[in-house]
């Protein structure tokens, strides 16, 4: 059973990360106006992201304290106030465009707008998480989650030239539009390297009482879950590029991404589409409310613990709750959930370098992780991943100017 | 020990083993021809953010004052009250009846049970 529960908080965990407003967006856009040939970039992103998940688990089930903890501890104050401010800027705006995802999810079974939705699903977001545990949102989310095995069925039937499509996990130059080309490769890695991942993943470890018997199952659960999610993004780019790029349709909004499942699966397919996109929605604005609260807590010192009762770490719960309701204000006030979903794509990825350079000494520290420090490869990996997110970083902001939507 | 390394933003448990708050600050006395001796560890986002900048800490400072809900920004805890210095540091202080708790106890006044 507790197998069972380290799995489902990985693919929680990559739900938040991959099947998410802006992953949908950022992968139905790449297939639109690229075809196949920026599967490369979600590809890199996910190795990264299995070694750094990986790494996330076992720091948290040896010392039992989670990253937020480690960085303030061994970086201080001055360091980790950077980085969790702004996290909570990004994290914030990507609550609103998740709970814009949940309502945009309702507006296409019903027809009413975004922002009649946007507060019910900042409420009904708000209850799961106060009336229920981690496991529940757990279990709840990541099973619905596999509704979103529609994405294969769809790729699958829509026959993509398999050729074509290994082609595109090898990096490649760009025939035309460059800025755009590169502003989605960088929107991909920052839409699945997210770090509120590792602050709810170590979180959610520390939270279930992980030990060192659980490392194997760390590993299982990160290339299980992340290998997951990143499958299903996949598909989102395959479907999208058989659909929308033969008619040389550019992805603008929200609506357009709904259409993607139509030719496999008919009039089913908005309803699943929409069924898959509330729920995953759902599950990431569950998970980047808690995983800012963990990161604030834990930066703090405070008491914390999505098991607890909400008067038992008050400024836990009224941290997730303030973060719901700022999210569910931005909606309300009828931005556009699509342009706020890529700048907050961008802005993750402009932080992600002050994330991973702190892996570096806590993955090396025996007093955090004892005899379990990282081999020459996780190093590497960890030294790759901060020099791809310092490019990555300093390339957005113009990239965003230049080929942003 | 190494106070710095092991004692500077580490996490503060009190007597009940709850999470009470980080140590923010160190304050040290400064005596002649002796070596400097450690007086008390410091908690409080105020003492914190005195490290990035003053003019931080004056301004958490005021709006702690308007908010009136803790009574001093900074929190000392006497040496003598720390029992352990580990991988966490351990103190022998009832938290939740401390300026540490205080915006906890308040928030647990007024939410909401579940």
């Amino acid at each position: 059973m507790k197998n069972i529960g380290q799995i489902a908080l990985g693919i929680l965990t990559a739900i938040g990360g991959f099947l998410e407003i802006g992953t949908m967006a950022t992968s139905a856009q790449a297939g639109a106006s690229f075809r196949f040939s920026l599967i490369w970039a979600l590809v890199l992103g996910v190795i990264c992201l299995i070694f750094l998940i990986e790494m996330t688990g076992r720091h948290a089930a040896v010392s039992k304290h989670s990253l937020s903890d480690g960085v303030r501890e061994r970086f201080g104050f001055p360091f980790s106030v950077v980085p969790r401010t702004a996290d909570i800027v990004v994290n914030v705006l990507l609550v609103g465009a998740e709970i814009g995802g949940v309502a945009f999810a309702i507006k296409l079974l019903t027809g009413y707008p975004i922002v009649v939705w946007a507060v019910p699903a900042a409420i009904v977001t708000w209850m799961l998480i106060w009336l229920s545990t981690l496991n529940i949102i757990e279990y709840s989310t990541a099973g619905l989650g596999m509704l979103a095995f529609a994405f294969v069925v769809a790729a699958v039937k829509s026959h993509p030239p398999l050729h074509e499509v290994a082609r595109g996990f090898v990096p490649s130059m760009p025939r035309q539009d460059a800025a755009h080309y590169w502003f989605l490769a960088i929107s991909i890695i920052g839409a699945n390297v997210s770090p509120y991942m590792f602050h709810f993943y170590s979180s959610g470890a520390v939270e279930e009482k992980w030990d060192e018997k659980s490392l194997t199952m760390n590993r299982v659960t990160s290339i299980i879950g992340m290998g997951f999610g990143a499958s299903i993004a996949m598909m989102v780019i395959i479907c999208s590029a058989m659909i929308f790029h033969p008619l040389g349709i550019q992805i603008d909004k929200y609506e357009q991404i709904a259409f993607v499942l139509v030719p496999a699966l008919g009039k089913w397919g908005i309803p699943l589409f929409a069924i898959t996109l509330g729920i995953c929605c759902l599950g990431a604005a569950c998970e980047i409310s808690l995983g800012t609260a963990y990161e604030l807590a834990q930066a703090l010192g405070w008491n914390w613990g999505e098991d607890k009762k909400p008067k038992q770490e008050a400024r836990f719960a009224v941290t997730y709750t303030v973060m719901l309701a700022v999210g569910a204000i931005l909606m309300v006030t009828g931005i556009d959930p699509l342009k706020l979903t890529m700048l907050t794509m961008a802005l993750t990825a402009v932080v992600l370098p002050l994330t991973v350079i702190p892996f570096l000494v806590l993955m090396n520290d025996e007093q955090y992780v004892g005899k379990h420090t990282n081999g020459p490869i996780g190093n590497t990996v960890v030294v790759f991943t901060i020099v791809l997110t310092s490019i990555v970083a300093i390339v957005t902001i113009p990239l965003e100017i230049m080929g942003g939507s | 020990m190494r106070l710095v390394n092991d004692v500077l933003d580490k996490l503060v448990l009190d007597r009940e083993k709850r999470k009470a708050g980080r140590v923010d600050g160190i304050v040290l006395e400064l005596r002649d021809d002796q070596p400097p001796r450690v007086v008390a560890i410091e908690s409080g986002f105020a003492v914190a953010a005195a490290r990035v900048s003053e003019r931080w800490s004056r301004v958490a400072i005021a709006i702690g004052k308007r908010l009136g809900v803790r009574k001093t920004p900074r929190y000392r805890i006497p040496w003598e009250k720390v029992k352990d210095v580990g991988f966490d540091i351990e103190v022998d202080v009832d938290a939740i009846n401390s300026p540490m708790m205080a915006w906890e106890k308040w928030l647990r006044q007024h939410i909401p049970p579940k």
